[in-house]
């Protein structure tokens, strides 16, 4: 008996100190000041290494931590690094106008520093996955495969307020793409002392990074949990309105969920059965709901090569990958099955501008006109020409989903009905992928007849979506091929005239989706957060990375 | 002894052989490679660059032997996804985090898990025993994940304790203690469980042995032959299970380690593994065969401690 009782006291005492150690935390918080913090979420971050980072929450501290030549308000590209700039009439050369600013550890910013970033993304030591964005300068590409040094390529610091950059060819997106985090400066004599491990999150690589931003990155900072403090050496520091941002990698959404109610974080997005719970909380006016289009576009992609499976050969018909393209029930789908996202008739989204106009309140969504035409008959029709059997009873194709979940397939299965009731199709086998790598080596081997892929814009202009269906492209997965397009794209590619562009373009979207039907536009994504309403300003812009934090602030929290 | 240690660390290299060679194949027979997912957005030329700068078009035998050559060097090789970062300072990083959690959590599981066994199995067929067989019920069918989403709605954010989320790297034990009371909880509760079953299941067993009888008869006293008799002979079984799980909680359980956003190993290995960072796969692979087999060694190397009848090496008769 006393046995148990000693027992059941050392339990105790146990069960005690959990408590009381539990205790100590808390008086160490009390004692500091209460400090403007926000609390979001970041994915793990790679690196801070602007050349090598090619993921979202890479880039994301980057661009929060270092000013860019221009910086994102709104989508809007507005001087950051750059005062004022001006560029030649065919819009091949560009200066920019550095203001004077300040690294954080004292040294003034030069346009070298952008120089010497910009050129080290192109050398091909750096193995960088993102050079490819920067062929657009003069000799870009050149240099990046060992074709031509350094001196050759089209950027230079004139002076230290003056970058002067020449471009391959005119680019009309060059403009919009200064705000990547991807061209940040960078110091030269600090990226050489720490070498290899330069932007590396450990605390030796942080404590000799220097930042030019509106945030500086805590020493002690991991991937999955940074802490950006004010940089009071940031030239714009006084309208910066919070003290410190800390960005926290939770990948579980109950956990989300539970540090959001409690205000441990400030925003998330919403998702299943939580996003209900979130709708109603916001509908209460506990916190804010934004929902906003994401510049992604998803559709179906038709095999055009006529080799794979035992019927690939009628996807050869414009008119048998038309009727595809309209049995798809887009409403169904978006409000039923999908719960999310917007229905899509083209392949552009809403967000992409040409120059400063957006492209979508100019011009129509392409298949709206041909959504009254009777898919069946159309599909008929195209057995015909091919000089097949017109009955689309006795055709087979083969469905590739990107993974094997079950909310996958349910999605497929939407699709396979809609086809098989408004067409009469014979059947439709859904295959299967293992995993995303093995989806993406199916679908560059043509060994797909029609799977569902999608393209998030790279910069607002519809070439991010328009070059990806050139005959020589990669991402051509489905190996459409009409030489009238590549004309398309290839004029596209060098005009710079905003009305011509979007004449153009609209020519692109209409050939590609109505007349040859390459493709099948299903949905745009879109972005949904829930927000604490005593967070004001915090933009989530659609390019590059996630927050932007140069105009967020907290009020009454 | 020391012969038998020998023995066995020269069958360890060769399954460390075995297991390098097999994961290496293997991982290089699924599709993709590190840069494929990033390769959407890359020119042709740019790939053709950056695969040949990593070596990445070399046959798949010359790679191989480079590996182990790298390998013999006592260097994992850098990771291809996070750059700056070699394996070795992966498992440096990440590895602490895991190893805290894992310990408290084998630490407390141990303690608990035993002594609830012992009083289940000496006042057997009582209420007491009924209530730790319940606990040890709910503990084996109840999931880790289950448990610890309970402790997140119930005791997460109440106090200070965080729901979720890491100390910050400079931040000290005491500090970061806080971080660790749910993880701790929620992973060793299924061990609990394991170890009160085994506990009692194997006390029985000695309570009804003749020597039991014998040193009662002798006079010695409840309680002296409680510690020296009963649960010295008990804990065997506890050991036999001790050794893999040990290795198994320390290098990171993966579910857990997500609910509360722990930086720890579990989650290094499954992002390697998505991204097919090479390296980290095969590095992390290595380093957690090589706990579980050096676990397995020490097991039975405290078999002997703990039970002189046990031998390692057959003697001569």
């Amino acid at each position: 008996m006393k046995k148990s009782k000693i027992l059941a006291a050392v339990l105790a005492v146990m069960m005690l100190s959990t408590i009381a150690l539990t205790g100590c935390g808390q008086k160490a918080a009390e004692n500091t000041k209460t400090p403007k913090v926000l609390n979001l979420l970041e994915g793990g971050v790679k690196t801070l290494d602007s050349a090598k980072a090619t993921d979202q929450a890479s880039f994301d501290i980057i661009q929060n931590t270092m000013e860019t030549l221009t910086v994102l308000n709104n989508d809007e590209n507005v001087p950051g690094a750059a005062e004022k700039w001006e560029s030649s009439a065919d819009g091949i050369e560009w200066t920019f106008h550095l203001r004077k600013l300040n690294w954080s550890d004292g040294k003034p910013l030069t346009a070298k520093d952008f120089e010497y970033a910009w050129k080290r993304i192109l050398n091909p030591d750096t193995k960088a996955s993102y050079a490819g964005f920067l062929y657009i300068l003069k000799n870009g590409q050149k240099y990046n495969t060992g074709k031509c040094s350094a001196d050759e390529v089209g950027i230079k610091a004139v002076d230290d307020q003056t970058l002067k950059i020449t471009l391959e060819k005119p680019t009309p997106y060059f403009f919009q793409i200064t705000s990547f985090a991807l061209l940040a400066p960078q110091r030269q004599d600090i990226v050489e002392a720490v070498g290899e491990k330069y932007g590396a999150l450990t605390k030796e690589s942080l404590s000799k990074m220097v930042f030019c931003g509106p945030f500086t990155v805590q020493d002690d900072s991991i991937n999955t949990k940074l802490t950006l403090v004010k940089n009071p050496k940031y030239y714009n520091a006084d309208n910066i309105k919070v003290d410190k941002v800390v960005l926290q990698d939770i990948k579980e959404i109950k956990t989300r969920y539970q540090m959001f109610t409690n205000k441990q974080l400030d925003a998330m997005g919403g998702r299943g059965e939580y996003l209900k719970l979130l709708k109603q909380g916001a509908e209460q006016k506990k916190w804010k709901f934004e929902q906003d289009v994401s510049p992604s576009a998803y559709y179906m992609q038709y095999n055009c090569s006529g080799k794979y499976a035992e019927n690939t050969k009628i996807l050869q018909s414009p008119k048998v990958r038309l009727a595809l393209t309209i049995a798809i029930d887009r409403d169904g789908y978006i409000n039923q099955i999908l719960k999310r996202g917007f229905v899509a008739y083209g392949l552009i989204p809403d967000k992409i501008l040409v120059n400063d106009k957006k492209y979508r309140d100019n011009v129509q969504e392409p298949l709206k006109a041909v959504m009254n035409q009777d898919p069946k008959q159309l599909f008929i029709e195209g057995l015909k020409d091919l000089g097949l059997d017109p009955n689309p009873a006795k055709y087979k194709l083969h469905f590739l989903p990107q993974g094997d979940s079950a909310d996958e397939r349910q999605q497929v299965e939407f699709f396979i009905n809609n086809w098989k009731q408004k067409i009469g199709i014979g059947e439709i086998v859904i295959d299967s992928s293992a995993s995303f790598d093995d989806f993406l080596t199916k679908i560059d081997q043509q060994k797909f007849d029609i799977t569902l892929a999608g393209w998030g814009a790279d910069y607002s202009d519809p070439y991010t979506f328009v070059e990806l269906f050139k005959s020589t492209n990669g991402n051509n997965y489905g190996k459409y091929n009409n030489p009238e397009y590549d004309k398309l794209v290839e004029k596209l590619d060098v005009e710079v005239d905003t009305q011509k562009r979007m004449e153009l373009t609209k020519q692109a979207e209409e050939l590609l989706i109505v007349k040859d039907a390459a493709i099948g536009p299903v949905y745009y994504a879109d972005r949904r957060t829930f927000i604490h309403n005593h967070v004001k300003g915090l933009q989530y812009p659609s390019f590059g990375g996630t927050y932007q934090l140069r105009y967020v602030s907290i009020e009454g929290k | 002894m020391g012969k038998y240690i020998l023995k066995r660390a020269s069958y360890m290299i060769f399954t460390m052989f075995i297991i390098v060679t097999a994961t290496f194949f293997l991982m290089n027979a699924m599709p993709g490679d590190p840069i494929s997912q990033q390769a959407r957005k890359m020119p042709p030329e740019l790939q053709k660059m950056i695969r040949h700068k990593y070596g990445l078009d070399r046959p798949i035998a010359e790679r191989w032997l480079m590996y182990l050559k790298q390998l013999l060097h006592g260097n994992f090789g850098d990771s291809f996804v996070t750059p700056g970062f070699s394996v070795n300072e992966i498992i440096k990083y990440k590895m602490p985090a895991s190893a805290w959690i894992g310990i408290q959590a084998v630490i407390l599981g141990l303690l608990i898990g035993i002594i609830l066994g012992i009083i289940a199995a000496f006042r057997r067929n009582t209420t007491v025993d009924y209530i730790v067989i319940f606990i040890a019920i709910l503990g084996v069918s109840v999931p880790g994940f289950v448990i610890a989403f309970l402790l997140q709605t119930t005791l997460g954010g109440k106090g200070s304790i965080p729901i979720a989320g890491w100390k910050a790297s400079t931040d000290t034990f005491a500090q970061g203690f806080k971080y660790t009371i749910l993880p701790t909880i929620a992973l060793c509760f299924g061990s609990i469980a394991t170890y009160a079953r085994y506990m009692r299941t194997s006390v029985l067993d000695v309570i009804n042995q003749d020597y039991i009888l014998t040193a009662q008869a002798k006079g010695i006293s409840k309680g002296a032959v409680a510690v020296k008799h009963v649960i010295r002979n008990a804990i065997i079984p506890i050991i036999t299970i001790l050794g893999p799980q040990i290795a198994m909680i320390i290098t990171g359980t993966l579910v857990i380690e997500r609910i509360f956003a722990i930086p720890g190993m579990g989650s290094s290995m499954i992002e390697a593994i998505n991204t097919n960072d090479y390296n980290v796969i095969l590095g992390l692979t290595i380093f957690f065969s090589f706990l579980y087999i050096v676990s397995l060694l020490l097991v039975d190397i405290t078999y002997c401690l703990v039970d002189p009848r046990i031998s390692l090496t057959k003697k001569k008769k």
